[in-house]
């Protein structure tokens, strides 16, 4: 089992390793993630957070180690697929997005949409949020994101989150996290149980969520004239199970695997 | 700089749709307060609670020392509260710089508690134009979940209640006066003379001609909500506080702004707020009331007061 | 000494910590790396808002000089490197002080306010170290304070002074001099001292005592009451694992 460590504690690595030396090619082995800090002057690695301590072998002689701890605060790392408001357009080039309150603006620039010439641009508005991935980040630049799959230059599934689905904030980012990445993971699995739905998950704590058939203003618009009762009430039960999705998806957070089924169970009592 | 939560198009639409269908996000009725959690009364201290209002917690400490008059008010004692929002509460009140919303949180706290008399300040004298009571209410909050005016209102009340002065004794012909420990002499709870309970009313148009919405003349698409949490406080159109006590009585009513609304709404409004405000009230009395007991058998008083008795 | 701990109490905060020790309870919280005001930016290290808010009234000069003694202090434990052009924002209120507690909230003057502001001070930085540890902010080492006061007694002379760890307000009225003493904690050890702030009269040996007996109970804080709570915490935020 994997050990708790505090900041300032001395990692289970091998010593050598540690103090590594530049020109020493066995050194240079060791990848940090999360949580790790070389120090400057010391030269040596410092765990900087509290967590769980990993330490994993990539390849022969290939080291990775992190510290696994969990924050709220979103810090931007490249290839990070998160989600994003559009809060503005910067000289008419880039758009101004927003990765979580009061954190640093970061950019999204027009052309980095599939197919966007000088010409044909895409057409966002403020408070209209996309699904992207992190393309350039580090702490002296401005962090960068793109709507494009880099690979095949299609939108391998970024891009605008339409208004059929309900954004929510997800305080926990180990658990947004895990809802992406652990293809274990039963919180989704059970949810699928009870109703159809369509996620994204920003590892930024922001999950867009669209249960049955979401929220369908245009037929709305339309069939209002001839009695919107009907639509409406359609729409009311796609809204009840999103709100209830959501429900189970914010409780989980904070509760053990057992009760999963309970909160199910608890949220959608009503529809 | 932009110190301000963004709220998206999601949001907004989701929020707008979900009311015209009579549902609210956080799943309440239209109508529906949250109850209040998690209510500490300090036991070894008097004035000094803490609660939960949902994700919204507050602290609150009443606080007093002897101090010489106004000049114009010999016979009065000194009441002050003091409420200022920093960061903690949320990121969008800034630190040291008072915004509008955090002066309209304090003026109303202040309209309803103070100036509505609810505090006998003529008991707080203790010689005239020498010494008086000087009563100070420390309001803190600690985070930001939404009506802060009707919190920090009740938090401030229930304060009052639970806060007891030390006893004191006049000697040598009402020059001097003996200050009692705590421990020696019971302490002297409050003279309150009313409990004023404030009410937020969100409102709310879901109708699309913003033309409509300024005139007024969509009074069928006009929603009002209860108890708003932070995201409907962000997307409000417009609200009404309305302080009322236990004798139904209102004791002050704002409307800052926004969307207007019908006068016969205020009336309704008003009516159904009676209930809310009987609940609050007993419910700060039932709190004092069992904390007092409470503290009765955990202290062993009954031995003291048989004493006293005999 | 006894340390009651509550994190991640706080919805809006990103770090935030309940700390209950002796007479004091306060609320740390903590959020960051965020946005700063341009007038705030550093160009190559983090920035650091500081607000210190007392139990009673409004925060004066007192808070001030506890301010900025609390960021000489995170200054040097927080890596600040790691998040240059942005904002770490440390609010700490106080819920409790040891005035409020001893004279049932009447009280008529303030004299008590030098002294007993040292106590404050070591309750906050011990609050604020679990408050940051919850927000993930990095550190470069664990941080615990301790305060000791010196009580001499005048009849008998050449007598060994009586140490109090962790004094209330009654012993340090009565103590010559008093101490708080901040080290920080590499690999479950104290090693270098990030703060010492003395009042009062004491010699240099005296004072050399207090710091050896400071390195064993912030030892013990670390090792006893910091892991242990630390440990609840990451219990707690995996909770959901299977």
């Amino acid at each position: 089992m994997s050990e708790i460590i505090l900041p300032g504690d001395k990692l289970p690595i091998h010593r050598a390793l540690v103090q590594e030396d530049p020109e020493n090619e066995a050194g240079s082995n060791i990848t940090i993630g999360p949580g790790l800090y070389k120090s400057i002057n010391s030269k040596q690695i410092i765990p900087t957070q509290a967590g769980i301590f990993e330490s994993k072998t990539i390849k022969r002689h290939e080291q990775l180690y992190y510290i696994e701890s969990n924050s709220s605060r979103y810090i931007p790392q490249t290839n990070d697929y998160v989600i994003g408001v559009i809060t503005g357009v910067i000289g008419g080039e880039s758009y101004k997005v927003s990765l979580q309150d009061f954190s640093n603006p970061v950019i999204l620039s027009m052309m980095a949409f599939p197919n966007a010439t000088k010409k044909n641009r895409p057409n966002l508005q403020n408070g209209q949020i996309v699904y992207a991935r992190v393309s350039n980040a580090g702490n002296e630049i401005e962090t960068e994101l793109e709507c494009i799959d880099p690979t095949t230059g299609k939108d391998g599934g970024f891009g605008l989150l339409d208004e059929s689905g309900f954004l929510f904030n997800v305080k926990s980012l180990n658990y947004t996290r895990e809802l992406l990445f652990n293809p274990n993971s039963t919180i989704l699995e059970k949810l699928s149980s009870r109703c159809k739905f369509e996620i994204a998950i920003g590892i930024n704590g922001k999950i867009w969520i669209k249960c049955g058939d979401g929220l369908n203003l245009n037929k709305m618009e339309v069939e209002d004239d001839n009695g919107s009762s009907t639509v409406s009430n359609d729409s009311s039960k796609d809204i009840k199970v999103t709100l209830a999705a959501v429900k189970y998806i914010t409780q989980c957070q904070h509760s053990s695997p057992d009760q999963f089924d309970n909160i199910l169970q608890q949220s959608f009592k009503d529809i | 700089m932009s110190r301000k939560i963004e709220i998206t198009t999601n949001e907004k639409t989701y929020f707008i749709e979900a009311l015209k269908n009579g549902i609210r996000l956080n799943g309440r009725q239209f109508n529906e307060m949250r109850t209040p959690s998690n209510i500490f009364l300090s036991k070894d201290e008097y004035g000094y609670i803490e609660l939960e209002w949902g994700l919204t917690k507050i602290s609150c400490r009443v606080s007093s020392f002897i101090r010489k008059p106004f000049e114009d008010r010999p016979f009065e004692g000194i009441f002050n509260i003091n409420c200022e929002i920093n960061s903690m509460a949320s990121k969008q009140f800034e630190n040291g710089k008072n915004s509008d919303e955090e002066v309209l949180i304090s003026r109303i706290i202040e309209k309803s508690i103070r100036r509505s008399n609810s505090l006998d300040l003529e008991s707080l004298c203790i010689i005239s134009g020498e010494k008086v009571w000087s009563i100070t209410v420390d309001l803190n909050f600690l985070n930001f979940d939404g009506n802060f005016i009707d919190i920090g209102c009740f938090g401030v009340m229930l304060a009052l209640s639970h806060f007891k002065k030390p006893d004191i004794t006049i000697i040598n012909g009402g020059k001097d006066i003996i200050i009692h420990d705590i421990n020696e002499r019971e302490p002297q709870p409050l003279s309150i003379l009313h409990i004023p309970i404030c009410l937020t009313y969100s409102f709310y148009n879901t109708s699309q001609n913003v033309e409509e919405n300024i005139k007024g003349e969509s009074d069928e698409d006009a929603i009002y909500l209860l108890d708003c949490d932070y995201k409907e406080d962000l997307l409000k159109d417009g609200s009404i506080i309305i302080t009322l006590n236990k004798n139904r009585e209102i004791i002050q009513l704002s409307k800052n702004g926004g969307i207007p609304i019908d006068v016969n709404i205020l009336l309704d409004l008003s009516l159904n707020s009676i209930k809310f405000v009987n609940e609050l009230t007993d419910l700060i009395k039932t709190l004092i009331k069992d904390h007092e007991q409470q503290r009765f058998t955990e202290l062993n008083l009954k031995l003291l007061q048989v004493g006293a008795d005999r | 000494m006894s340390f009651t701990v509550k994190t991640s109490l706080l919805e809006n905060s990103d770090g935030s910590a309940q700390l209950i020790t002796g007479d004091i309870k306060l609320i740390a919280s903590v959020s960051g790396p965020i946005e700063p005001k341009p007038r705030q930016e550093l160009p190559n290290v983090a920035s650091l808002e500081i607000v210190i808010r007392p139990a009673v009234g409004l925060s004066g000069t007192r808070e001030k000089a506890l301010e900025d003694k609390l960021r000489s202090l995170l200054q040097a434990v927080i890596v600040r490197y790691k998040y240059p052009r942005q904002l770490i924002q440390v609010v700490i209120q106080f819920l409790s002080t040891p005035l409020t507690k001893y004279q049932g909230g009447a009280y008529s003057n303030h004299k008590d306010e030098v002294e007993y502001s040292n106590i404050e001070l070591n309750a906050a930085i011990n609050g604020c170290y679990f408050a940051l540890v919850d927000a993930g902010i990095a550190l470069y080492s664990s941080f615990a304070s301790v305060c000791i006061s010196l009580t001499e007694d005048h009849q008998t002379i050449d007598e060994e002074p009586e140490y109090i760890i962790d004094p209330n307000l009654k012993q340090l009225h009565k103590s010559d001099s008093h101490h708080v003493i901040c080290f920080n904690i590499e690999d479950k050890k104290a090693n270098k001292i990030l703060l010492l702030e003395s009042l009062g009269d004491f010699t240099e040996e005296q004072l050399f005592t207090v710091i050896s007996k400071a390195v064993t109970q912030c030892e013990l804080i670390h090792n006893d009451y910091q892991r242990k709570y630390i440990t609840e915490k990451i219990d707690n935020d995996y909770v959901w694992k299977a």
